[in-house]
């Protein structure tokens, strides 16, 4: 219970920062944009779009274009945007909150109260976890309700892909929170979500990567990058995922390959990380003195 | 052992190589006024975090209102005021102590009215209440942090530094603060610098230097033990042209220039608590012509009976020094 006590409170810390507030805003006055904007021709409005974005190619190659098609196509490099940039507006809206909860004054005021301190470290990480959801499902759910008004087609493949950016989301911060209750710096939470932000092109590519080095140097550099979440996979996995409704058969069946054959290693990696971490700095709250 | 609302045996804490705490042995009553006090680095901050359990041990026994510290429900019935506090600076003090009744397992009838009773209790006027904390004074904030400890009426009350940084009057009005939850049965356990302080709240202190607790007792016991004060008549004559002072020194007093001015008398003190020693003592300076005017055991104040431990507690360290 007092998981979810902790949890309310870091919420409302998160939502007094002007940070947040502005950025749900942000999402609400681009959510507008986009309503204006599909007031044009949708089809007309989805081609020029894939144009604009340099995916004329694929257009071009088979016959019987639809709006979905065009929507996918362009939901595509949309969902590597938001996931992206969602990750990384999250990691320094959310770096000092633990440094925060875990600060002298504070944390003897928690720990004095009848609340365990793994509570306190859980607590803190479902907080977070939820405002995030939240910001997720505000920008995501927003997009599909007006393209379903307005193009009359609801897909779930948005919702598949902001669920992956949430997964990305909950493994990197759970390093962060793990950075913060072992040194308690914000500074340094960021840091550590940046360096896994970073590392996510090697991590997704690690096959390709190891490559260019053999023997024992390939070896312990494929232990020490294995445990790291798969980001970009998994935000392969939401591109992917809005593909599946699209009438080209051939997109939609490579598009639904990827997700059997990559999601088990992706979302339960980042998931088995995200544990080991908030696991790991329960342990190291547990056993300090503060 | 369950009239004890501290109790504590071989308690340690070591840091490294530092000793923090160092085998402290203490026994705190069940509703008494505890302080206690002790030069900076003596180890208080770090015996007060033992108790709730903020810091773990490194030996020793602990138990706090007959139960481990560690136990959610024991601290339930504790209430804390950090010496650094650091309240959410975006929540009012109404949003801070329904967080903290929450956390406290209070249910939200029980925390609406506990929350504006100890809101007013401490003295935080109602259009603070819904003002943001980052914003109030040092005072202010001292006052929704005491409010906080004191929410859910706990049996224990563990004040580290209360009234520091605080105005005069201000630091009048939450010692009636604490005072009052003391006559309503709250066990106090207070750390505090300012020893008028504890000497106004507390009934029983704690001396701690260098990790060790090296003297306990009742504040007046303490303060009135090995001394006391003798006034003779300064005018007195047929002493033979010798003066007051020489006299009353041949005998062993000491001319004691902290105590409180009394008209045509010459104050002294006489070191040692022998009744008979100070008696003899006496009547040698009254056959050599002084006129006693009034005696009465010493009331040291309590920063000379720290200081007197503390000095004394040095020497002793010293001299094992030397002898090792």
């Amino acid at each position: 219970m007092n998981i979810i006590n902790v949890a309310v409170d870091v919420l409302r810390e998160l939502l007094a920062r002007k940070f947040i507030l502005a950025a749900f805003v942000f999402i609400a006055f681009g959510m507008l944009v986009l309503t204006l904007a599909l007031d044009l021709d949708v089809v007309d409005g989805g081609i020029s779009a894939v144009k604009v974005l340099g995916l004329g190619g694929e257009l071009d190659k088979g016959a019987g274009f639809s709006a979905s098609d065009a929507l996918a196509i362009v939901l595509k490099p949309l969902t590597y945007m938001f996931f992206y940039m969602s990750l990384a507006a999250g990691i320094v809206a959310t770096s000092d909150i633990a440094a925060k909860m875990l600060s002298p004054g504070r944390v003897e005021l928690y720990l004095s109260l009848p609340v365990r301190r793994v509570e306190l470290v859980v607590g803190t990480y479902v907080g977070v976890l939820f405002i995030a959801t939240v910001a997720t499902t505000f920008t995501v759910g927003g997009v599909s309700l007006i393209l379903f008004f307005k193009l009359e087609t609801l897909s779930w493949a948005p919702i598949a892909g902001a669920a992956a950016a949430v997964l990305g989301f909950a493994a990197v911060y759970a390093l962060m929170l793990l950075m913060t209750c072992w040194v308690r710096s914000g500074a340094l939470a960021a840091a550590s979500g940046m360096m896994v932000f970073i590392m996510s092109a090697v991590t997704s590519n690690r096959e390709t990567f190891l490559s260019l080095f053999s023997g024992w140097f390939a070896d312990v550099l494929g232990v020490l990058i294995a445990p790291l979440p798969r980001l970009h996979t998994l935000a392969k996995l939401g591109a992917n995922l809005q593909q599946v409704n699209s009438s080209k058969v051939e997109a939609a069946k490579e598009a639904l390959t990827f997700v059997q054959a990559e999601w088990m290693s992706a979302v339960f990696g980042c998931v088995l990380f995200a544990a080991a971490c908030v696991a790991a700095a329960s342990y190291v709250v547990n056993s300090k003195d503060y | 052992m369950s009239s004890h609302a501290l109790y504590a045996k071989g308690l340690t804490k070591h840091f490294g190589s530092v000793r923090a705490v160092d085998g402290v042995d203490l026994k705190v009553e069940q509703g008494s006024a505890f302080g206690l006090i002790g030069q900076n680095g003596a180890g208080k901050t770090t015996f007060i975090k033992l108790m709730l359990s903020i810091a773990r041990p490194t030996s020793g026994e602990l138990q706090l209102l007959g139960g481990n510290p560690n136990d959610p429900s024991i601290r339930r019935r504790v209430g804390y005021l950090p010496e650094r506090l650091d309240l959410p600076p975006f929540f009012t003090p109404v949003a801070c102590l329904k967080s903290i009744a929450r956390l406290k397992g209070m249910s939200t009838s029980e925390a609406d009215a506990g929350i504006q009773r100890v809101l007013r209790w401490v003295g935080l006027e109602e259009e603070a209440w819904e003002r943001k904390v980052g914003r109030f004074s040092k005072g202010m904030k001292q006052r929704t942090g005491l409010a906080a400890a004191l929410l859910g009426d706990p049996d224990v009350l563990v004040l580290d530094e209360p009234t520091d940084g605080i105005d005069p009057v201000g630091r009048a009005q939450i010692r009636a603060v604490i005072q009052e939850a003391h006559q309503r049965g709250t066990t106090l356990f207070l750390n505090s610098h300012l020893l008028a302080e504890t000497e106004k709240i507390c009934t029983h202190v704690a001396i701690m230097n260098r990790g060790r607790v090296v003297r306990t007792g009742n504040i007046d016991a303490l303060k009135s033990q090995d001394a006391f004060s003798v006034v003779f008549d300064a005018n007195a004559g047929a002493l033979d042209g010798k003066s007051v002072v020489d006299i009353a020194g041949v005998h062993g007093f000491f001319v004691d220039d902290d105590a409180p001015p009394v008209d045509g008398g010459a104050a002294f003190g006489y070191a040692g608590k022998d009744a008979a020693e100070l008696s003899q003592a006496i009547r040698a300076a009254l056959d050599d012509g002084l006129v006693l005017l009034s005696m009465a055991p010493a009331m040291r104040t309590l920063e000379s009976v720290l200081e007197e431990t503390v000095h004394h507690e040095q020497a002793k360290a010293a001299a094992e020094r030397s002898v090792a």
